[in-house]
């Protein structure tokens, strides 16, 4: 799935790594899914989401 | 103590529990052998095996408890792998010394070291493939 997880990852002035800790998931989770290679779960959408003052719509691009 | 120390404690407790059970193991199997002639510490001997292989299996779980959904997401694909090809090669093994294919008969120990390989090389695909 698409993903602006990068991009906002960057405007916060984050690294994966604290952005992972902040999330509670590893790093390699957190850059598998900026790689768009794994979907993250509902909840860490959410947080992340939430992290990033937006919503899941904006943050995840769903293709059918 | 965030997710990361708690994964590498947990990963020592399983890492003890592990070497215990083995080492139990191999201890009964070698004084069943050498050291005793008694069927009564045998008995005793396969029982604290047994408590310390149940210690094993519930650290593994407390182990997996740790792993966030990528971690799990990769442990999970690596373990149907692993099944899939036990039950395949195993039951082709032992067919194929049921026909006269081959001459050495199936022994359960090759499976355990057949599992273990397949799950770890499983293991470094698949979070290879995440990378």
């Amino acid at each position: 799935m698409k993903n602006r997880v990068k991009e906002l990852r960057k405007n916060q002035k984050l690294t994966q790594e604290e952005l992972a800790e902040l999330i509670g998931i590893s790093r390699q989770a957190i850059n598998a899914i900026e790689k768009e290679k794994f979907d993250p779960s509902l909840p860490t959408a959410f947080k992340m989401a939430g992290l990033f003052k937006t919503t899941i719509e904006d943050l995840f691009i769903f293709n059918k | 103590m965030n997710k990361q120390n708690k994964q590498k404690k947990q990963t020592k407790i399983m890492l003890g529990w592990t070497i215990s059970w083995v080492a139990s193991l191999a201890f009964l199997s070698f004084g069943e052998n050498s050291l005793w002639d008694s069927l009564l510490i045998t008995k005793i001997g396969l029982i604290i095996n047994l408590v310390i292989g149940i210690g094993m299996i519930i650290a593994n779980k407390n182990l997996f408890k740790t792993y966030d959904e990528l971690q799990k997401k990769i442990q999970f694909e690596a373990m149907a792998i692993t099944l899939g090809l036990a039950v395949v090669v195993g039951l082709t093994y032992e067919v194929s010394f049921d026909f006269g294919v081959i001459n050495s008969e199936p022994e359960f120990e090759y499976l355990i070291v057949f599992i273990s390989f397949s799950y770890v090389v499983s293991t470094i695909i698949n979070s290879r493939k995440y990378r």
